[in-house]
């Protein structure tokens, strides 16, 4: 009885102790469980995000993954003679083209490459008018400024001619009201300094004015700030200078009333705080303003009160620039420069108090990820790079 | 007893579903990476885009072959495309089907040759060119003919490659006839003269060469045989020199440059490399003083011109 006693005592401490090791067993197995499921839930979520938004990965991450790396070369667009601007609408799926050849149109690709269609300003002939640099704003309108025509011409998304900003504080629907009275809605403007009057459609009829006096600007550069103010660049023959417009005015349904505060700054000449061909402004996100002096082969940079703060780029060695021209800048602060006579695109950090090159891509050629003068670049939401490459005939697209 | 063993039992099928659904989860973690990645990559790296305008002549004209497969022009047309896409074998078997039907369309012996050379078939690539330039070399305009001047040059660098060097030499002096500044071809005939014995014939093939096309390494490289042919060290000197500046092998070339302009004092283009030496390895004062020595032994020198006014200009920005 005793032995049949003890015998049972010692079966269920062996039970008991095989319970517990499966019951550890268990518990490891769970765990590996729960982090299968938490990688797995990790790399859905990464995918969805990314199906919804296609950024580059290190953006896409929660955490700041702090690495810099070179764009890689993608496509490019044949379809254009010697592009000299280019702008991307901000849902990305519009390219905006200005060439310089050919019939000088704007031209309008979508992501894949594809034509839809072009525009010019109306009532313009190919030899009068010379579109240089695109921008769009945030309702997707999209600005060009024209050499010839001293003037920036503004179309809805489509390309459908809206106004023309004549001067600081004028555009032609305002030119036009104060000589006819307040214009409803669905008048049809035109405007061509090479013609001695400009036009108005109110119904039926074409009706014209006199055309406005020039008012002795020379608009270049045009992007647009992350808050919808314009910078602009503005050569006329004596002051070289960047003219912030506000996005308020800019914003408004009508520019009947046109006289938005600006703030002006830069002058004429190769010292601190002047310029020589200014290219392109853009703002960074400390709310300094990075002008592309193009003749001085720097980029200036002011604070955002249009002080003049310091320059950077001249010289030789690392980071000079030769022939500065369209720039943007990225989330990340990173400014992306064309470097026209360099034939390549450097990318400098001006997130913090010193500026660094990070790094340039593109040499000098006619293979693909080879520039032959680029004169522009935009970016997109999603990493992309377009790149206008004037002599190559082609608009380069490169991805991070 | 009886629970107990159920108990266990219940236990053992829940361990075995952990164990099924961790497969299960590891699976799924596997096709989701997979899928993502792949995704990713194929969304960022891989794109058809458009076509180069060269890719879409030879897409073209394929469509044109293929509504007229007669057509001896539309083959020789996408020969040549092919040619200038390197499908050397695919622009061969376009000219040998019109060369079957027309032995004597020009453009399609031109682009046999060519495309047999590029093949380094330098045997095959002799009779197309002979035939192309029997054909066209008493033709009014051969002078001023590129295309015979093209045949001529590939004819030249064929004999040299099967060391027929008299030939090559009267194949690459009709080339120069009718385009005196093909550095090419007055490289390939600096070989010809070199092989014959001619080294000094040949360093003056090699120095116009240079004067055309300054970065041209394999011209050095054939001042080198000839110097040494003619037992002249010092312009060995030079002709490394230069190799090593145009390969990007600066302290090289100022080893071999700097032996160069001792020995060599009053020959100007020593002093030059010499100078754009010390411009890339950032001595600007060094490299200003060498080029002003080379300026003014050959006042003229326009390379000379321009490496002074950017070195000045360098030195001015660096204050």
């Amino acid at each position: 009885m005793s032995i049949q006693l003890s015998k049972n005592t010692t079966i269920t401490a062996k039970a008991i102790e095989e319970d517990e090791r499966e019951d550890k067993r268990r518990k490891r197995l769970l765990l590996l469980l729960m982090l299968l499921l938490a990688l797995l839930a990790c790399v859905v979520t990464l995918f969805i995000r990314y199906l919804w938004q296609p950024v580059p990965l290190p953006e896409l991450l929660p955490i700041p993954v702090n690495v810099n790396y070179a764009p890689h070369y993608l496509f490019s667009i044949y379809e254009i003679e010697r592009p000299i601007g280019v702008a991307v609408s901000p849902d990305g799926d519009r390219i905006y083209v200005a060439e310089t050849g050919g019939e000088r149109l704007v031209k309008v690709f979508d992501r894949d490459g594809d034509l839809l269609n072009s525009f010019a300003p109306p009532r313009t002939r190919p030899g009068e008018r010379s579109p240089v640099y695109v921008t769009t704003d945030k309702t997707g309108r999209v600005y060009v400024t024209d050499r010839l025509q001293h003037a920036v011409f503004v179309y809805d998304e489509l390309g459908t001619y809206l106004d023309t900003i004549l001067g600081p504080d004028l555009t032609l629907s305002e030119y036009v009201s104060k000589h006819v009275g307040s214009l409803p809605p669905g008048t049809v403007l035109a405007y061509n300094s090479f013609e001695p009057d400009a036009y108005y459609q109110i119904g039926e009829t074409e009706q014209t004015i006199p055309a406005p006096s020039p008012v002795g600007w020379a608009p270049l550069g045009i992007r647009m700030d992350s808050a919808g103010n314009m910078l602009l660049t503005d050569v006329a023959a004596d002051r070289h200078t960047v003219r912030e417009i506000s996005g308020d005015v800019l914003l408004s349904a009508s520019w009947q009333d046109f006289a938005p505060p600006e703030n002006i700054f830069g002058a004429y000449g190769q010292g601190d705080g002047q310029l020589l061909f200014p290219n392109t402004a853009v703002a960074g996100s400390r709310g300094r303003v990075y002008v592309t002096d193009g003749n001085n082969g720097r980029i200036s940079v002011w604070d955002g009160e249009g002080n003049f703060l310091f320059h950077f780029g001249q010289g030789s060695g690392d980071g000079a620039l030769s022939l500065p021209r369209g720039a943007v800048i990225d989330s990340r602060d990173r400014l992306h420069v064309v470097d026209a006579v360099g034939q390549d695109i450097k990318v400098y950090d001006v997130s913090g108090s010193e500026i660094s090159l990070l790094f340039a891509f593109g040499d000098w050629g006619m293979g693909d990820g080879q520039f032959n003068y680029p004169s522009d670049i935009a970016l997109d939401a999603t990493g992309r790079v377009y790149v206008a490459d004037r002599e190559n005939n082609r608009i380069q697209i490169w991805s991070y | 007893m009886s629970n107990n063993h159920l108990v266990q039992k219940r236990r053992t099928l829940s361990t075995q579903g952990i164990q099924r659904a961790i497969w299960i989860a590891l699976a799924a973690l596997i096709v989701s990476v997979a899928s993502f990645g792949g995704y990713y990559y194929w969304d960022r790296y891989v794109h058809s885009g458009d076509k180069s305008p060269l890719d879409r002549d030879i897409e073209h004209m394929e469509e044109v072959i293929k509504e007229d497969p007669q057509s001896p022009e539309a083959r020789v047309a996408l020969a040549e495309f092919y040619l200038g896409k390197g499908m050397y074998k695919e622009a061969l078997n376009q000219t040998e089907q019109v060369l079957n039907l027309y032995p004597e369309t020009e453009g399609a012996l031109l682009v046999a040759g060519v495309a047999f050379v590029h093949m380094n078939q330098p045997e095959e690539a002799l009779e197309p060119l002979e035939k192309f330039t029997a054909l066209r070399k008493d033709q009014p305009m051969a002078n001023m003919d590129t295309a015979l001047e093209a045949a001529y040059y590939f004819l030249g660098e064929s004999y040299v490659k099967l060391k027929r060097m008299d030939e090559a030499i009267t194949a690459l002096e009709a080339a120069l006839l009718i385009s005196a500044t093909d550095a090419d071809a007055l490289y390939q005939l600096g070989l010809a003269y070199q092989a014959t014995g001619q080294a000094e014939n040949a360093l003056e093939r090699y120095h116009k060469a240079v004067r055309l096309v300054p970065n041209f390494v394999e011209a050095y490289g054939g001042m080198i045989e000839s110097y040494t042919t003619l037992e002249q060290p010092e312009y060995v000197a030079y002709a490394r020199g230069m190799q090593a500046l145009n390969l990007q092998d600066y302290g090289t070339a100022q080893t071999h440059l700097e032996y160069a302009v001792e020995a060599l004092p009053d020959f100007g283009p020593a002093f030059l490399g010499l100078g754009l030496a010390y411009e890339q390895t950032g001595d600007l004062q060094a490299a200003l003083v060498a080029v002003q020595q080379a300026l003014e032994l050959n006042p003229g020198d326009f390379a000379a011109q321009q490496a002074l006014g950017r070195i000045r200009a360098a030195m001015n920005s660096q204050g």
